[in-house]
């Protein structure tokens, strides 16, 4: 029981991530955020937030120190680069580079970014085995 | 760090799952552990030591302990 609702929450973390990701690429190649795309993420949010939790290990049934550890070191390697890459975007924009890249594109990476940062940090230490 | 889990845990016919069940983790941190690769938190360290019947201190063994007594 407790096994399936956690592999449930997981592939319903994968659909929301690559639902996220699939809206950042749209955003970047169409350069809109107009239509149904708002829809499109919130669903995605809600699935990829709807998991993340049992994935990093903080929430029951499978709550585990070691991976709700390397979960919190993920998120906050993941929180201070998107502080770093959204410092950038605004020195570009800053510095007249809004010809080059407009704000839906800007989104569009913001948001691959903060999935694919998140996972990837997670990946990575959970690789190491500890955060130490 | 080094631990002393794997033999204690042989030696009472343990799998590594069926030893994580018992203390509240995941497989892998045992496995983690196992390779002295992750420092549980004091709590699991008690825990595990006391599934296994044996004291924290037989449980991990540190370097610099080893260091000293050579």
């Amino acid at each position: 029981m407790a096994i399936s609702m956690v592999r449930a929450r997981t592939i319903s973390m994968v659909l929301g991530g690559a639902l996220l990701i699939a809206c950042g690429v749209l955003m970047i190649l169409n350069d809109t955020l107009e239509g149904i795309l708002w829809l499109e993420v919130l669903l995605g949010l809600g699935l990829f937030g709807g998991g993340l939790f049992e994935f990093l290990g903080m929430r029951k049934p499978l709550k585990d120190e070691r991976t709700e550890r390397i979960g919190t070191r993920a998120a906050t390697y993941s929180w201070y680069s998107l502080l770093v890459l959204v410092s950038f975007f605004a020195m570009v924009f800053g510095f007249g580079g809004g010809d080059k890249m407009t704000m839906s594109q800007a989104v569009g990476v913001l948001l691959i970014a903060m999935v694919v940062s998140i996972l990837g940090f997670n990946w990575y230490l959970g690789r190491r085995g500890d955060v130490e | 760090m080094r631990t002393t889990i794997k033999e204690h845990r042989a030696r009472l016919n343990l799998t590594q799952e069926q030893l994580a069940e018992k203390v509240g983790v995941r497989r892998e941190t045992i496995v983690f552990l196992e390779k002295g690769k992750y420092n549980p938190s004091l709590r699991l360290a008690r825990d595990i030591s006391l599934v296994l019947g044996v004291s924290i201190e037989e449980l991990f063994l540190f370097d610099d302990e080893e260091e000293k007594k050579e």
